[in-house]
């Protein structure tokens, strides 16, 4: 089952300036919902493949797109 | 923008809403407010990546405070770092605590985010409204206010602000009074705007990290100690009357 995960690298990984969106061309079963720009990328992805991305470019930081709820009661 | 849900009207309401004839009046009706849609669509949306980029798109556009009537139990790192951006640019964070009567929630749990409770005024609801749950025995000094029964408590409580019948705006064009630490957030938020606004020593520094603590240490300075628990207070009420103080 695919959840979403956002994907992103942070600066100081960007010297070779290889996009997010890029590196994941290389796991065909990632559906890339958006990349607002090309360190950071919304993505559907099942949990096996998550962890191939984590062990095949661990300068990346990969984490659950966590829902939050709105705070009120009426 | 269409608001299907009124969370974002009547949060916008307690900051800014001008209605004379209703006597329905927010903290800063002259402020310049953003309302960035994160939830909504067919799943009901609220995902950490939709925030993260809100915030993003606040600290761009210039905005000197974002208000957060959100929660989530667990900590979302992406969410962390875009609020660290906005803490370096001299943006306020303000965020709900939450309503499940446990520890405070994500992303008022974060270390530079103001964590806000909520509290209830006796006397402002009838008593066998749905607003009379809200009520606990831990009670101000002079007993006129409580702590909400729902509001998340924690070390992480910055401050407290009136969350249960809270009047406000809702769409269309009416008014509706809701519970929750959603409600007091907001409270905080326009209090900080005033506060900004009447501090020009603030509101022209450079946009920085110290920025944001100066703005912080008004807010704090504006509190009153109602004498609850720490972890249910913060450091007390921030009383608008106190920026108009010599």
């Amino acid at each position: 089952m695919t959840s979403r995960y956002v994907v992103w690298q942070e600066d100081r990984f960007m010297t070779s300036r290889v996009s997010v969106s890029e590196l994941l061309r290389d796991f065909p079963e990632v559906e890339i919902l958006r990349a607002k720009d090309p360190d950071h990328a919304v993505v559907l992805m099942d949990t096996q493949t998550e962890l191939k991305v984590r062990s095949e470019h661990p300068q990346l930081s990969v984490e659950p797109d966590i829902r939050h709820r709105m705070a009120s009661g009426q | 923008m269409t608001d299907h849900d009124g969370h974002g009207s009547h949060c916008a309401g307690v900051i800014a809403a001008l209605e004379a004839a209703s006597s329905i009046w927010g903290y800063a009706p002259e402020v310049e407010i953003y309302g960035l849609r994160v939830f909504g669509g067919a799943d009901g949306g609220g995902y950490a990546s939709d925030i993260a980029d809100a915030i993003d798109w606040a600290v761009q556009a210039g905005c000197d405070i974002i208000s957060m009537s959100f929660s989530s139990e667990i900590a979302s790192s992406y969410i962390r770092s875009s609020i660290e951006k906005a803490t370096d640019a001299g943006v306020l964070c303000v965020a709900a605590a939450g309503n499940e009567g446990g520890p405070v929630r994500y992303p008022a749990k974060f270390r530079n985010v103001v964590g806000v409770s909520a509290l209830g005024k006796v006397g402002t609801f009838p008593g066998d409204s749905i607003h009379g749950d809200a009520m606990t025995d831990i009670r101000s000094h002079d007993g006129r206010f409580f702590f909400a029964s729902f509001s998340n408590r924690g070390e992480e409580i910055d401050l407290c602000a009136p969350g249960v019948a809270v009047t406000s705006t809702f769409p269309v064009n009416t008014f509706c009074a809701w519970d929750g630490t959603s409600m007091a957030c907001p409270h905080v938020s326009g209090i900080a705007a005033l506060a900004l606004e009447s501090a020009p020593d603030i509101r022209y520094a450079a946009r920085d990290v110290s920025r944001m603590g100066l703005l912080m240490d008004r807010l704090l300075g504006l509190c009153m100690d109602l004498g609850m628990p720490k972890i249910c207070q913060g450091s007390g009420l921030p009383r608008l009357e106190k920026l108009f103080m010599p």
